[in-house]
This record gives C-alpha cells, sequence and structure tokens, in this order.
C-alpha cells in the first residue's frame, strides 16, 4: 500500500541519541553489526599474524631437503612443499604479502578516485567533462590484461602489481566521489560554507572530504578483496608475486598438479581458506561500514 | 525609503534556467525563474519578498548571494554591483551579507560542534585569534539565546528552533549589515515560530542590520517587514510599504493572496471575504503573454493578454503597482473586518 | 446522541529505537460522530498522526500499539488482521494524506489507482469503474476528467495531485475521511481551493471528516470540534468557538496567542518559551509544565493532570484551568 509511506514518514520515531557525535553514533551502528564485527576480528587477527608470527616460525624460504612434500605433523605444524619448505611459514608470509597489496592498492585507489572525483564534481564544467572521459577510457581497459602487459615489460614484483591495479582500479572510486560531491555541492550545508565566503579549497577540504569519507571506506574495502583476488589469480599464473617470495596466490600455483590436489591437501586448502577468508572478512566489514556510514538504517 | 543611498539596490535582475533534455542534454526550454525585478533595502530595514512558491522569491535571494549568477541586471550593494564582481572580491563581501536557509536540519554541518560552525566565519576571514574567536562564539550562543555550553554539542542534538538560532547566530558571526532570511520560520513548529520571529526582530533593534525577508507566509510577513513586494511568476506585482500593502492591496494577485489565508478565529469563517482563484500557477517555462496573472484574474480583459503592465511608482513613497486596473481594495485592518470586493 | 463512529481510547504506541523503546502516544483519545468535522491539533511530537496511523494499521515496523481501544462503526479497529484492515482503509474510511506525490503510485496513472481502489471494493466491471472515476475527478475539479485520468502522477500540479487523492478517498463513498495535514505542502491560494473542495465533498457524501493539522487558521475554517494534543495526550477538547475564544489549557491559550495575525501588528508576539517535547525525555507530571505560563512551579504539576469536564462537551488536562475560565485569549 502507497499510503504506507507516507505515514511511515510523517509518524517515524524521533531522530538523534543523547549526545555523542556523528562518528562514535557511527562506531554504534558498526558494533551492532555482529558479522562485521566477526569481519574485523578475523582481520586483525591476520595482521598481527603477519606480523608477529615471522619471529617465531621457520624462514619461509628455508629449504629442508629432508623433508618434502610431508604432510602436517611434528616440526612443521601444516606440512611442508614440493621444496621442503614449510607451509605455515609460508602462509603466513603470504599473509604479509596479500594485505599489503590489498590495502596498498585501496589507499592508492581511494584517493586518487577521491581527489579527481571531488574535483570534478565540485567544478563540473569542462573539467569534469575531461575527467569523465578520460574515467570511461581507463574503465574499458581490461585490469588482467593491462597488469600482465605492465608485468612483462617491468618484471613481476609486488611494487609493479601495487601500481598495475591501482593505476587501473580508482574509476569505482572516482564515480562515487564524484557522485556524492555533485549531489552535496547543491546542498544547503555546503551552499551555506560558500555563502561564508569560503574558498574551493576549504570547501574541498573541510567539507566536502569529511563527508565523502565514510561511503570512500566501503569502496575501499571493496577494492581490498578485489586486489588480493588479482594478486592471488596473477601468482597463480606466475604474473604476480615472483618466486620465492611466498604469497598465496603462488603457493596454490604450486600445487596445480593432480596428485598434489588429490592427495596433498595440505599444499592447497591453508592458502586457499585464507584468500576465501580474508575476502569474506573484509566484505563483511564493508557491510558493517556501509550501515555505519548511513543513519538511516536502523537496527 | 531611508536616506540618501540605499544599502542593497536591486535593478533589472533576471535570471533563467536551461532545461535540458534528451540524450545531447541539449537546451531545450528556458525556466524564467526571475524576469526583470528591481527593487532597494535601506541600511537597518526590512523588505520583505512575498509570493507562492515557483514565483522566484527564493531564486532572487540566491543570485543576489551569487549561489547561482545572475542572467542580467545588476545587483549593487554599497554603490559595487555583486552581479559582476570576481569570485575573490565577492569572498570579502560575504562579510556584509549573509544568508539563513529555510531548512535548519539541511542548512548545517551534521559532523561539526556547534562551536566549530560559528567559529568557521570568523577563521575563513581571518578575524582574530583563536581564543578570541571563542569568546566570540559564546557571544554570538548568547545573542540568538542559546546557553554557553551549546557549544560542544553536535547539530543533531538541538530542535528545530536551536538549530535555527544556530544558524541565525552562524550568519551574525562576522557583523554583517545585511541579512537574506530565506523563509527562516516555515520549517518551524508553530509555537516556537513566535519565538524566532521575535529574536529576528530584536536582533534588527539591538544591531542595525537589514533584512531581505523572503517568505510565502503573509502573518510572518506583516510582524516584521517595513516594506513588501509581492511576487508572481518571476515579477514584482505590487510594492510598497507594509501598512498599504496589507490593508489597502491594489493588485488582484495581491487581494487575492491576502483573502486566502486562513483566519484563527471559527467566528469569521462565514463571511464572505474569500476570493477563491481558480486554475494553477503557469510554468515558469511557458509564462503567459502579457500580463502574468491574467489567466487567473477575475478582472482580466484583453488588453492584459497583450500588453504586460509595468511596475507604476504611484506615491512618492515608492509604493507601486503592475496593474492595468488597479484600485485599491480596503482590507480594514485587524481580522474582525476583513473583506475584499 | 447516536454512537460515535469512530472511538480511540486510552491508546499507548511507542516506537522501537537504538537502545530501548520511545512512547510516540501516552494514553490519547477522542471521538468522532457521524458527520462531524474533528480537528485535531498540535505539533511536531505531540503524536496527532501516529494516532490514526495507530489505529489504521499504518505504523511503521518499528511502531508498536502498547494498548487501548480503538472502534470503528462498532468494529474493533486494532483486533483486526490485515486483511480486514484494507477493507476498512479505503472502502469506510477514505485517507488523504500531506504529500500525494509519495502516497500515489508513480508508475500507474491516476484513472488506473482510483480505479484498482474502486474494484477492490466493489465488483464492477471495468467499463463502469472508468466511467465512475471521470465522474469522480470531475467532481473534484479536475478539468477534461477522461483525459487526466490517463495521465500519471508526475505531470500534474501539487493541487491537482491533492484533488485525485481527495477523488481517490471518496471512490467507495467512505463514512470517514482522515486527512493528515492535507493542505500543508500548498500555497496559500491552493490551500483555499483543497479546503473548499474538501468542505463540499464532505456535505455531499455526509461523511465524517478528521482533519489533522498544525494550522489554527485551518481549524479554525473547517472544523465543528477541536482535540488538542501535547507529548502523546489530549490536553483540551471543545467545540471550536470554545477552543478558540475560551480556551481552557495553558497551552491552547499559548498557542493562540503566539499566532502572527493578519492585520494587526504587534512588537513581540507573546511565545511560548522553551522547545516541543522530546518525547524521549518527557517531564514527569504534566509534560507541558515546564513551559507553561500557569504553572509557576506548583506542586500539583508534578502529577500528570487527568482531563476533566470544565463545561458541557469540554474538557481539559490542567489542574487550574478554573483559572483560566474568566480570561480570553487576547
Amino acid at each position: 500500500m502507497t499510503a504506507l509511506d507516507t505515514m511511515t514518514t510523517s509518524a517515524g520515531p524521533p531522530e538523534g541519541q543523547g549526545s555523542l557525535s556523528p562518528g562514535q553514533l557511527a562506531v554504534r551502528r558498526f558494533r551492532r553489526h555482529k558479522v562485521a564485527v566477526a569481519g574485523l576480528v578475523v582481520l586483525v587477527l591476520f595482521g598481527l599474524a603477519a606480523i608477529v608470527l615471522p619471529f617465531f616460525l621457520d624462514d619461509p624460504n628455508a629449504v629442508d631437503p629432508t623433508a618434502i612434500r610431508q604432510g602436517p605433523g611434528d616440526g612443521h605444524l601444516l606440512g611442508t612443499d614440493s621444496a621442503g619448505r614449510d607451509v605455515l611459514a609460508r602462509l603466513v608470509a603470504g599473509g604479509r604479502v596479500s594485505l599489503l597489496v590489498g590495502l596498498s592498492v585501496a589507499a592508492l585507489t581511494t584517493t586518487i578516485g577521491l581527489v579527481l572525483g571531488a574535483v570534478a564534481g565540485y567544478y563540473r564544467g569542462w573539467v569534469d567533462a575531461v575527467l569523465s572521459r578520460v574515467t570511461d577510457v581507463v574503465l574499458s581497459f581490461p585490469t588482467l590484461i593491462i597488469v600482465i602487459v605492465v608485468v612483462a615489460f617491468v618484471g613481476p614484483s609486488v611494487p609493479a602489481l601495487i601500481l598495475g591495479i591501482g593505476l587501473f582500479h580508482w574509476p569505482v572510486a572516482f564515480r562515487i566521489v564524484r557522485g556524492l560531491t555533485l549531489s552535496l555541492r547543491e546542498q544547503d550545508s555546503i551552499q551555506a560554507v560558500s555563502g561564508l565566503g569560503a574558498g574551493p579549497a576549504r570547501v574541498l577540504r573541510k567539507h566536502v572530504v569529511p563527508a565523502v569519507v565514510a561511503p570512500l571506506t566501503v569502496v575501499a574495502t571493496l577494492e581490498v578483496a578485489q586486489a588480493i583476488l588479482l594478486e592471488a589469480a596473477l601468482s597463480f599464473i606466475g604474473l604476480g608475486v615472483p618466486p620465492p617470495t611466498a604469497s598465496w596466490g603462488n603457493m596454490l600455483n604450486e600445487a596445480q598438479s593432480l596428485t598434489i590436489l588429490e592427495s596433498m591437501p595440505w599444499l592447497w586448502l591453508p592458502p586457499g581458506i585464507a584468500i576465501a577468508l580474508t575476502v569474506l572478512a573484509v566484505n563483511f566489514v564493508g557491510d558493517g561500514l556501509r550501515d555505519a556510514a548511513d543513519p538511516r538504517a536502523a537496527r | 525609503m531611508s536616506g540618501n543611498d540605499p544599502l542593497l539596490a536591486v535593478d533589472g535582475l533576471v535570471k533563467h534556467f536551461p532545461v535540458r533534455g534528451g540524450v545531447l542534454q541539449r537546451q531545450v526550454a528556458t525556466v524564467r525563474a526571475v524576469d526583470g525585478v528591481s527593487f532597494e533595502i535601506g541600511t537597518g530595514e526590512t523588505l520583505a519578498l512575498v509570493g507562492e512558491s515557483g514565483c522566484g522569491k527564493s531564486t532572487v535571494g540566491k543570485t543576489i548571494m551569487r549561489f547561482h549568477p545572475p542572467t542580467a541586471g545588476t545587483v549593487r550593494f554599497d554603490g559595487r554591483d555583486l552581479a559582476t564582481m570576481k569570485a575573490r572580491e565577492l569572498r570579502a563581501v560575504r562579510r556584509d551579507i549573509q544568508f539563513v536557509f529555510q531548512d535548519p536540519f539541511a542548512s548545517l554541518p551534521a559532523r561539526m560542534p556547534v562551536g566549530d560552525i560559528l567559529a568557521e566565519p570568523l577563521e575563513i576571514h581571518g578575524v582574530g585569534d583563536r581564543r578570541s574567536r571563542r569568546a566570540r562564539v559564546v557571544e554570538l550562543l548568547e545573542l540568538v539565546g542559546l546557553g554557553a555550553d551549546s557549544v560542544n554539542r553536535y547539530p543533531h542534538e538541538f530542535s528545530g528552533g536551536q538549530r535555527q538560532r544556530v544558524g541565525i547566530a552562524r550568519a551574525l558571526a562576522l557583523e554583517p549589515r545585511l541579512l537574506i532570511l530565506d523563509e527562516p520560520v516555515s520549517a518551524l513548529d508553530v509555537s516556537i515560530q513566535a519565538q524566532v520571529i521575535n529574536l529576528l526582530a530584536r536582533l534588527q533593534r539591538q544591531l542595525g542590520v537589514a533584512y531581505l525577508f523572503i517568505a510565502h507566509d503573509l502573518a510572518v510577513v506583516q510582524h516584521l517587514a517595513h516594506r513588501v513586494a509581492v511576487m508572481y511568476l518571476g515579477h514584482i506585482v505590487e510594492y510598497g510599504d507594509a501598512g498599504t500593502v496589507f490593508t489597502r492591496p491594489a493588485h488582484p494577485y495581491t487581494q487575492a493572496l491576502l483573502s486566502a489565508v486562513p483566519v484563527p478565529d471559527p467566528r469569521l469563517r462565514d463571511l464572505d471575504r474569500r476570493i477563491l482563484l481558480s486554475g494553477d500557477l503557469p510554468s515558469p517555462a511557458d509564462p503567459p503573454a502579457g500580463c502574468p496573472f491574467h489567466t487567473r484574474c477575475w478582472k482580466a480583459e484583453d488588453r492584459c493578454r497583450e500588453e504586460r503592465p509595468v511596475l507604476e511608482i504611484r506615491t512618492p513613497g515608492g509604493a507601486g503597482t503592475a496593474c492595468h486596473f488597479a484600485a485599491e481594495a480596503e482590507l480594514t485592518s485587524g481580522p474582525a473586518g476583513r473583506t475584499a470586493s | 446522541m447516536s454512537e460515535p463512529l469512530l472511538s480511540i481510547e486510552n491508546l499507548v504506541t511507542e516506537f522501537r529505537v537504538e537502545g530501548g523503546t520511545v512512547p510516540a502516544v501516552n494514553g490519547a483519545g477522542y471521538q468522532v460522530m457521524p458527520g462531524e468535522t474533528v480537528g485535531v491539533v498540535g505539533e511536531s511530537g505531540s503524536g496527532k498522526s501516529v494516532t490514526v496511523a495507530s489505529v489504521l494499521g499504518l505504523l511503521p515496523s518499528s511502531g508498536r500499539v502498547v494498548s487501548g481501544t480503538a472502534r470503528f462503526a462498532g468494529r474493533d479497529l486494532l483486533a483486526m488482521r490485515e486483511r480486514e484492515l484494507e477493507q476498512v482503509r479505503g472502502r469506510d474510511i477514505g485517507l488523504v494524506f500531506q504529500d500525494p506525490m509519495t502516497a500515489l503510485n508513480p508508475v500507474m496513472t491516476i484513472g488506473e489507482q482510483i480505479a484498482e481502489s474502486l474494484r477492490r471494493h466493489a465488483s464492477i466491471s471495468r467499463r463502469a469503474a472508468a466511467t465512475k472515476v471521470a465522474e469522480l475527478l470531475a467532481e473534484v475539479g479536475i478539468p477534461s476528467p477522461k483525459e487526466r485520468a490517463r495521465q500519471y502522477p508526475h505531470q500534474f500540479s501539487g493541487g491537482m495531485r491533492q484533488r485525485a487523492m481527495i477523488a481517490m478517498a471518496m471512490a467507495n463513498r467512505p463514512r470517514l475521511i482522515i486527512a493528515d495535514e492535507p493542505t500543508t505542502a500548498l500555497d496559500v491560494t491552493i490551500q483555499a481551493q483543497i479546503l473548499d473542495l474538501l468542505r463540499r465533498v464532505q456535505r455531499e457524501h455526509d461523511a465524517a471528516l478528521v482533519m489533522i493539522t498544525h494550522d489554527l487558521g485551518v481549524i479554525a475554517e473547517m472544523t465543528e470540534r477541536v482535540v488538542v494534543m501535547y507529548a502523546g495526550r489530549v490536553v483540551e477538547t471543545a467545540d471550536v468557538d470554545s477552543i478558540f475564544h475560551h480556551p481552557r489549557h495553558p497551552y491552547t491559550r499559548g498557542l493562540l496567542r503566539s499566532l502572527p495575525r493578519l492585520g494587526e501588528r504587534r512588537d513581540e508576539l507573546p511565545a511560548i518559551g522553551g522547545q516541543p517535547p522530546d518525547p524521549r525525555r518527557l517531564p514527569d507530571g504534566c509534560a507541558f509544565r515546564v513551559r507553561c505560563d500557569l504553572s509557576g512551579g506548583r506542586a500539583e504539576c508534578g502529577f500528570q493532570p487527568a482531563l476533566s469536564e470544565v463545561a458541557a462537551g469540554h474538557v481539559s488536562a490542567c489542574h487550574f484551568h478554573g483559572e483560566l475560565a474568566e480570561e480570553g485569549v487576547a
């Protein structure tokens, strides 16, 4: 029934909830999102593991010729790989690389998207037209192929991977920021600040950027997840993180043969689960952030 | 009209908005939101711009602020034309002209505590140091009747009326000489409207600031305005001092507008004083030829359909009516005897 | 006297919010007689809209009727299932909302929507419904109704949309029309047209009308009896003349005094102090006492005043209504 909507808006519960800042209220909304909190816990644990565990584990590149493709057990908690390297140590080291790539790409893409999007949305006109066309062009490149080409020229390395993905993945953030800025600049709260005599720099810095940061963090989580998956895919086909450096992708790469898949699950199950868990956790956190950023999401 | 040179002189102000359509976003029509508007405001006085939605009154205010650039006309403030001023110069003039929005919920930044909101104009114009700005913020809060403890609270913790007080305080921070008030009380509860109207009247007495008061509620306007300009479809149709316009309106539209206001007294409801206009406001994208009001006017004749009446100044006080058949209708003061022919 | 058509008693409604519940209606009630026009006036947070939303089953999912009774023509509205309520709404009770743009379906023509409402409640042919739609649109003053019936809501102006809403509300000859701020979004010259129309259709259909509004001018022009609400309660009820000329509650009196009126200019409007009630932090006892100019901090005001009859058909919820007996509004 359509009439219900009107009643809902006019008869809705009152807003506002005591004397907390909007930021604190957002934290409260996030904490109410149980799955997101669980995702955050998983990510923090992974992050801590990636930082702390290497001090207690074997060198991930140390070869133990006496223990090749050994099953999980004494000495090697998750067994060893075809070169006799400790799988747990490589898993942790790979996590470092994956999280590094994911976070760096997210930081890079959202920064580029934020700056260009805010400028395009605020100035409109030809500035917007040029930036939007550039975005369309960038969007029309298939990222995977671009990164393969880049890597083919400069050789596989973690920085090449980050730049390759980052420089072609910012249009998502750009479009979101541009759209938000376009609508923001028409809003009373932004017009009011221009009316006070603030120049474009101040309006953008103090009012537009803080307003788009919350929705942008949601985009950032998606970028983290995508970058981790892309890194895994590229490493899997041998164009990502160069061996012997461990990454979840090249651990899977080394476990391609049928015999390994059938009889040595400790070689591919740990990195596979790690990738799935991380991506899932990042996406859950993204969900929670989206609700936290939206005060209307009643829970 | 007070004194020699007016504080603000708007002359022939025009604002057209292009309407774009189709795949190529070509201009398909023009909305003539403001179509040649002139008026003056003297120091410390209140001019009310009244009319119904779509008449262009808010656009006039926002065009003076240069929220959008005017299509034609001049806006002289203190003798300098704001319409052609460069952005940098304009920013400096903001100290003297400030704007208060209708919606106290949407016009304050939600992420800032009230102290920062009020300090922002001072920061922008580099007024004082941190400490003196703090002191000024407290002074402003007290000026608009809010406690100094509001400094650390956020807009969402205030009621609508209190937020509008914050909006007014922010507009007064730089001690402007002109305040443009765009429907400042129409989003507020009835019991709060009176508080804010009283506040605005007191601030004008205390600070000598001039108001351009944009509103549709005639009873509210009457309480604050010295002079009134009635707008219809982008034109001023009647202009004069508040007493004359409200008691002896000469334009048929003003007469109908005044008669349509519901009177809060059931004993007067059966008096046959209402002029019911037929039809809706024509679209400003396709305004009628001749007099803009002729499609709804009971006095309209052939001449009105062809020739647009100009705003004629009838008295030395500057009163005028844009109607070929203008005739004052006595609306005797006091609700008891309000009848219109 | 005959039976009331609509009777609401001791209604309590609350909303779930973060960290608890907030009361929106705190024991409100009023009655509407057949054919009568009742005005319900109050500010935001007074519960005037939530009250009718509660009894018509139109609360948002976070709202809940805690207790109370609501009877329409002898039937218990609060005990009805959703299907039965749907039958009542639209057939026995016609609804007119503030914003027809959100109440109307944007992707159906005006004609289709009115026809749907006709056919849902009565078995008539498509053709008969189309004829009836044109009649209804003509009745509410929409020019060239046959053509307009084929248009979509966005092709109508605000005033025309509200006319279409009224046509829809009247489609099944309801015995009661509930209009929630029907003219608040409209300009005064259009408001005058719509009020005129509401009066006319009500008279012609001999329906009762509940007019919910914050505008005392509209109340004075339209209604016979007035219910004044504050903080989820009814604080005063009387015939319209008594409310405007002999109010017996300080809130009603305060509202009337603070009103700017055309034709009289005062230096200072006698405003009611303070802020509208925050339903989450209502004061103990009389909710109005913190803004009341009559209370003077008297101990009685710490207790909730009951509604008491101060004159025939005139009730007030104020401990000191006697002190207002001799005063006028001015």
